[in-house]
C-alpha cells in the first residue's frame, strides 16, 4: 500500500510534467517548483551532512587543541567567504575564492596535461607504429588508413578551432586568413566535428528514449495496479 | 528600425511586410497591425522614434530637438499654429539658450553627436533621422493633429472641468470631431492604445533598473538631479507654453499619464513627451552635477539601456498560421511517439534478443571481471543524476552482477547528490546489500578533488600528527580496479584525467549512459580506460552474452520503435527541407 | 597591493597541489588537508547559493510579484525538505521514498520531454543549418549511429562488413579526439594563467 501511494505521487509528477508537451501550463510549473524546492532542501541536508559535518564539526569536536589551532584556518575562509557576500566586505572574499580558484587550476591543469595532453597525443602517434600494423595479418591497409584519418582528422579540428571566426562584443571580427592547407584541414575538421557531434545526438536521443519509455511503462504499471485495486 | 519581428526565424522586418523576408513565414494578420491601427500617421518617421528609448543620450538629444519644435508647444491656433513648410526651427539658433542650463558633459555628447556620426549610438542617428522626417513630412498633419487634440481638451475643459474622466475623454473625442472628421479615429486609436499601454506597464516602469536610469538622466537634462523629477512634471510644465489643464483636473492627470508613459517605449508617446516635459525654468535648476562622461562609459550606457529596452519593447503580437501547424505537426509527433511506445511496451511480446558478437571495450571489460580475484577490493563510483536512474540500472545491472560476488568488498562512493538513494537503490536490486561487504565512503560533492584525492591517497613519506582529521576514511590505493557509473562525458572525464595521471596502474571501467558514450571513446582507444559499455544498445549485447536481463527485452521493442520513428523523421526533414528550397527557387548556403 | 594576498595564496596553493602530482608520497599529508579544505569551501559556497535561492523567492513572495505563489510552494517545500533531512535523517524510509519518486519521476519526466523535443526538432535539421560539411557529417553520422544503436550490423570483425562497421565505429573518435585535445590545451591556458597571477577569476583584474 504504502508503494502505491509513493506510486501515486510519482504518477501525478509525472503526467504533470509530461503535460508540458502540449504546452506551458500551470500543472507543469507546479511539479517544477516542488522539484526546485525539493532538490534544495534535498542537496542542503546533503551539503550539512556531508561536508561540514565531517569536514569542520568532526575535527573540533573529536580533536585536541592543537587541530582547534588548525582548524582556525578554514574557519577563517568560511568567515571571509560569508563576510564577502555583503557588498560592503566584498573584497573580503577574494580570498577563500583565491583559494578555490588556485585549487581548480592546478588540478584541471595536471588533469589536462597528464590526463589528456599527453595520453591523446601519444596515442595518435602510436598508430603509426608498424608492429601495430602487421599484428592482425591481410588488414594491414586498414590500420594505415586508420592512423593516417586519425591524424588528419585531429589536425584538421584543431585547425578547424583555431582558425575559426571570433566574434566580438562589437563587431565580428576576422582573424588573418590562414594558409590554404590549414583552411583545407579546418574544412576537414568541420566534417569530422559533424560525425562526432552526430554520435553525439543519436546517443542522447537514445537516453531520452529510454527515459520516456520507462515513464510510459511507470504510468502504465501504476494505472493497472489502481485498476487492478493495488 | 521597429519592424516586425518574424515568429519564425526571428529576423527583422519592414512594418508593411506581410511575409518575413528570410523565411517568408505570414508576419501579421492585418486586423492585428498596429500600424494600420495608426491611421492617419506616418510610419516610417514614427518607427525610428519607436527606439529613441534604445539610446537615452540619444533620447534626451532628441527631446531637446523637439522641444525646440515650436509648434508643438505652442498653444493651439488651428493652421497658425503648425509651422509652415520650410519654417522649421532651426536648432542651432535655440540651443545655445538651452545650453545654459545643461551639464557641461551633456553639452559636449550633443556636440560630439553632430560632429561624428558615431558618438551617440547608431539608434541616436536613427532618431535625428527620424528628426529630419518629422520636420521635413509630417510636421503639418502631425501637428495638426496634436493641435487639434489639445484644442479639443482645452474646450473640454472650458466646458465641464468637474466631469469624470471617462467623460471627459468622451467629450474630448467630440471635440476633435468638430474640429476635423479625420481626428477622430485617430483620437480614439491613440486613446485606447495609451489607456492600455498605461495599464499594462504602469507598475512595471516603477521597479524596473532602467527607468530608474532613465529618470536620473531626464533629472539631470532638467537639472534637478532628482529622480522624482519626473513625478512633477505637472509642475516642471510651463503652462504658458503648453496651454494644458489646470492642476488637479482629470485631463491634467492624463497629461501625468502621457509622461510616465513616454518611458515605456511606445512610438506616440517619444512625441507626446515634447508637449508635456516643456523646458524648465531656469530659476528652478540646482547647481549642475559635475559629470564626466567619458566615451566608453557613453557606450556601456548606450548598450545597457538598449538591453533594457529592448526586453521591454512591444513586440508585434501575430498569430501565425504556421505556428499553428507547427504545433499541430508536434503534437502529432508526441502522439505517435507515445503511441507507438505504448503499443510496444503492453501489446507485444518481449523481445529475444539473439548473442551478437561484441565490440572490443565490452570483451576487455568481460576479460578484466572474469580475471578478478575472489576476494578483490573494489571502488565504486556512482556519478549519475536520478534522470539517468532507470537507463543506468539497464546498463549496469549485468555487469555488476557479474562484479559482485560473496568475499568481495565493495567502496562506494557518489558524487551526485542523489548518488546515495540511487546506488542504494541499485545494489538492492542485484542484491549486492546484502551479499557483499560495502563501505560508504560518502558523498563528495565535487568530482575533480575527489578524483584527485583519490589519486593521492598513497601512504604519505612522513606526517603531522597534529593535524585535524576530517570524518572521512577516505580512498586507499589498494584497489583491484575502480568502476564508473557515469551519465556524463564531463564527469567521467575528471575522473579518468586524475586517474590517469596519479593511478595510471589501477584499471578503470566505465559503465555509462548512451550520451556519455561517444566523447570518452578516445580515452578507450588510448588504453587509460579498460573497458566501458554505454547505453542500452551496448548494454543489449553485454545482456545476451551474459544470459539475457528481463528489462532490457521488456524494453527492447519500444527502444527499436522510438528509434526507428526518429531515423524516419530525420529522413522526412531532409526531403521535405530539399522540396522546399526547390520550391523556393533557393539554395541552402 | 589589495590584491596582493589574494594572489599569494592561490599561487601558493596551485603550485603545492600541481606539485602534487610529481611527489605524492611526500605531499600527501599536506595535499588531503589543502583538498579537505577545498571541499569545504566549495559546500560554504553552495549553502550560501541555496540561501541566494530563498531570499530570491521570498523577495518575491514578499513583493507579491508574478508567481509568488509559485515561490511559496517552493519555499515551503525547501523548508519542509530541509527540516525533516536534518531531523529524519536520509536513511529515513519515508524521506528516501519522498526523494525518489519526486526526484526520479519529475527527472525522467523532463528527460522524456526532450526525447519528444529532439524527435520534432530532426525535421527542422536541414532547414536551420542549411548543407555545410559540418551538417552533412551530423547528419549522416546520426542516422548510421542509430541504425547501429539497433544492432544492425554486428557481424564477425574478420567479414569486410564487420570491418567496415568497425571502421565507421572509430570515425566519431577522430573528432572527439581533437574536440578533447582543444579542449585540455583551452584548459591548460587559463589554468597556468590562473596560476601565474595573471588571471585572476576571484577578484578584480
Amino acid at each position: 500500500m504504502n508503494d502505491l501511494i509513493w506510486g501515486v505521487v510519482g504518477l501525478l509528477l509525472t503526467i504533470m510534467i509530461l503535460s508540458y508537451l502540449i504546452g506551458d501550463n500551470v500543472f507543469f510549473r507546479f511539479a517544477a517548483h516542488i522539484f526546485i524546492g525539493l532538490t534544495a532542501g534535498f542537496v542542503a541536508v546533503m551539503l550539512i551532512n556531508q561536508i561540514l559535518i565531517p569536514y569542520f564539526v568532526t575535527p573540533i569536536v573529536t580533536g585536541g587543541w592543537q587541530q582547534w589551532l588548525w582548524m582556525l584556518i578554514p574557519l577563517g575562509l568560511i568567515l571571509l567567504l560569508v563576510m564577502g557576500q555583503w557588498s560592503k566586505f566584498a573584497s573580503a572574499g577574494s580570498i577563500p575564492l583565491a583559494y578555490l580558484a588556485g585549487l581548480t587550476a592546478a588540478v584541471a591543469v595536471g588533469g589536462a596535461v597528464f590526463g589528456t595532453l599527453i595520453p591523446q597525443a601519444r596515442a595518435v602517434i602510436e598508430a603509426f607504429d608498424p608492429a601495430g600494423w602487421y599484428a592482425v595479418p591481410g588488414r594491414s591497409w586498414l590500420r594505415v588508413m586508420d592512423a593516417l584519418v586519425m591524424l588528419v582528422g585531429v589536425i584538421g579540428t584543431l585547425s578547424y578551432f583555431h582558425f575559426g571566426k571570433r566574434r566580438s562584443t562589437d563587431d565580428v571580427v576576422e582573424s588573418p586568413d590562414p594558409p590554404r592547407l590549414m583552411r583545407a584541414l579546418g574544412k576537414i575538421g568541420q566534417v569530422f566535428i559533424g560525425i562526432t557531434l552526430g554520435a553525439v545526438f543519436a546517443s542522447v536521443f537514445s537516453s531520452a528514449l529510454i527515459a520516456l519509455i520507462d515513464r510510459v511503462l511507470f504510468v502504465g504499471e501504476i494505472i493497472l495496479k489502481l485498476i487492478g485495486g493495488g | 528600425m521597429a519592424g516586425l519581428i518574424c515568429p519564425e526565424c526571428g529576423a527583422e522586418n519592414p512594418v508593411e511586410a506581410e511575409r518575413c523576408q528570410e523565411c517568408g513565414a505570414p508576419l501579421i494578420e492585418k486586423s492585428q497591425r498596429v500600424d494600420e491601427q495608426l491611421a492617419g500617421l506616418p510610419e516610417d518617421p514614427l518607427d525610428f522614434l519607436a527606439q529613441a528609448d534604445d539610446d537615452l543620450p540619444g533620447l534626451l538629444h532628441a527631446l531637446k530637438h523637439e522641444d525646440d519644435q515650436a509648434p508643438l508647444t505652442e498653444p493651439p491656433g488651428g493652421e497658425e499654429s503648425v509651422p509652415p513648410e520650410g519654417d522649421e526651427p532651426v536648432d542651432s539658433s535655440e540651443e545655445p539658450e538651452a545650453e545654459e542650463t545643461l551639464p557641461e558633459w551633456l553639452i559636449r555628447v550633443r556636440q560630439r553627436a553632430q560632429e561624428e556620426e558615431d558618438s551617440v549610438g547608431e539608434v541616436t542617428q536613427k532618431l535625428v533621422v527620424a528628426q529630419d522626417h518629422l520636420k521635413e513630412d509630417i510636421s503639418t498633419s502631425q501637428h495638426e493633429n496634436f493641435s487639434s487634440w489639445i484644442e479639443g481638451i482645452r474646450e473640454e475643459d472650458g466646458a465641464k472641468e468637474s466631469e469624470p474622466a471617462e467623460e471627459t475623454a468622451k467629450k474630448t473625442e467630440t471635440g476633435a470631431e468638430e474640429g476635423s472628421s479625420e481626428d477622430k479615429d485617430w483620437l480614439v486609436k491613440i486613446r485606447k492604445m495609451e489607456g492600455k499601454f498605461i495599464e499594462e506597464t504602469d507598475q512595471e516602469i516603477k521597479d524596473t533598473d532602467g527607468d530608474s536610469l532613465l529618470q536620473w538622466l531626464v533629472a539631470l537634462e532638467e537639472g534637478t538631479e532628482q529622480p522624482e523629477a519626473l513625478d512633477e512634471t505637472p509642475e516642471l510644465v510651463d503652462e504658458a507654453s503648453v496651454d494644458l489643464p489646470a492642476e488637479g483636473d482629470d485631463a491634467d492627470e492624463d497629461h501625468i499619464q502621457q509622461s510616465e508613459a513616454v518611458l515605456k517605449g511606445d512610438e506616440l508617446e517619444v512625441t507626446q513627451l515634447t508637449m508635456v516635459a516643456a523646458p524648465t525654468p531656469p530659476v528652478e535648476q540646482p547647481e549642475p552635477p559635475l559629470v564626466d562622461v567619458t566615451r566608453s562609459e557613453q557606450q556601456q550606457a548606450d548598450q545597457l539601456t538598449a538591453t533594457i529596452a529592448d526586453e521591454k519593447a512591444a513586440r508585434a503580437v501575430v498569430k501565425s498560421r504556421k505556428a499553428k501547424s507547427t504545433w499541430a505537426i508536434r503534437l502529432i509527433v508526441d502522439v505517435v511517439l507515445i503511441g507507438s511506445v505504448v503499443f510496444s511496451l503492453f501489446f507485444r511480446e518481449p523481445a529475444v534478443l539473439p548473442v551478437a558478437p561484441m565490440p572490443s571495450q565490452h570483451e576487455d571489460m568481460i576479460s578484466w571481471i572474469e580475471e578478478l580475484p575472489a576476494d578483490a577490493r573494489l571502488l565504486l563510483v556512482f556519478d549519475y543524476q536520478a534522470a539517468y536512474a532507470a537507463e543506468m540500472a539497464l546498463v549496469a545491472e549485468p555487469v555488476l552482477e557479474e562484479v559482485i560476488h560473496p568475499g568481495r568488498q565493495l567502496s562506494v562512493l557518489y558524487t551526485s547528490p542523489m548518488g546515495e538513494l540511487l546506488s542504494r537503490a541499485l545494489l538492492s536490486e542485484i542484491g549486492a546489500d546484502r551479499d557483499v561487504l560495502t563501505d560508504d565512503l560518502g558523498y563528495h560533492p565535487f568530482s575533480a578533488f575527489t578524483a584527485y584525492q583519490a589519486g593521492i591517497s598513497a601512504p604519505a613519506a612522513w606526517v603531522i600528527p597534529s593535524l585535524p582529521k576530517s570524518g572521512r576514511t577516505f580512498l586507499a590505493d589498494d584497489y583491484e580496479g575502480i568502476i564508473l557509473l557515469s551519465d556524463t562525458f564531463e564527469g567521467a572525464r575528471v575522473w579518468i584525467d586524475q586517474l590517469s595521471a596519479l593511478m595510471p596502474g589501477t584499471p578503470l571501467n566505465l559503465i555509462l549512459s548512451a550520451q556519455a558514450g561517444p566523447m570518452l571513446m578516445p580515452y578507450y582507444d588510448s588504453g587509460q580506460v579498460s573497458g566501458m559499455i554505454s547505453g542500452v544498445g551496448e548494454a543489449r549485447n553485454f545482456s545476451a552474452a551474459e544470459g539475457g536481463s528481463g528489462a532490457i527485452l521488456i524494453r527492447w521493442r519500444a527502444y527499436q520503435t522510438g528509434i526507428l520513428l526518429m531515423v524516419t523523421l530525420i529522413v522526412t526533414g531532409i526531403l521535405f527541407s530539399s522540396s522546399q528550397v526547390d520550391d523556393d527557387g533557393e539554395v541552402n548556403a | 597591493m589589495k590584491k596582493l594576498p589574494a594572489i599569494i595564496v592561490s599561487v601558493a596553493i596551485g603550485l603545492t597541489v600541481l606539485a602534487g602530482y610529481f611527489f605524492q608520497a611526500e605531499l600527501s599529508t599536506v595535499l588531503s588537508l589543502i583538498v579537505d579544505w577545498g571541499i569545504l569551501l566549495a559546500g560554504v559556497a553552495g549553502l550560501i547559493g541555496l540561501g541566494y535561492l530563498a531570499q530570491y523567492h521570498l523577495t518575491r513572495l514578499m513583493k507579491r510579484e508574478k508567481g509568488a505563489f509559485f515561490s511559496l510552494i517552493t519555499l515551503l517545500v525547501f523548508l519542509f525538505t530541509l527540516v525533516a533531512g536534518l531531523t529524519l535523517t536520509t536513511q529515513n524510509p519515508f524521506y528516501r521514498n519522498l526523494i525518489l519518486n519526486v526526484q526520479v519521476s519529475v527527472e525522467a519526466s523532463l528527460l522524456a520531454v526532450l526525447a519528444v523535443t529532439l524527435m520534432f526538432a530532426s525535421l527542422k535539421l536541414i532547414r536551420t543549418r542549411g548543407w555545410t560539411p559540418m551538417s552533412v557529417g551530423f547528419l549522416i553520422s546520426a542516422l548510421i549511429s542509430l541504425v547501429l544503436n539497433l544492432g544492425v550490423g554486428m557481424t564477425e570483425s574478420g567479414t569486410v562488413l564487420g570491418e567496415l562497421v568497425a571502421f565507421w565505429r572509430r570515425l566519431p573518435i577522430v573528432g572527439a579526439r581533437g574536440i578533447l585535445l582543444g579542449m585540455a590545451i583551452g584548459g591548460l591556458i587559463v589554468g597556468l594563467r590562473i596560476l601565474l597571477g595573471m588571471h585572476r577569476p576571484y577578484g578584480e583584474e
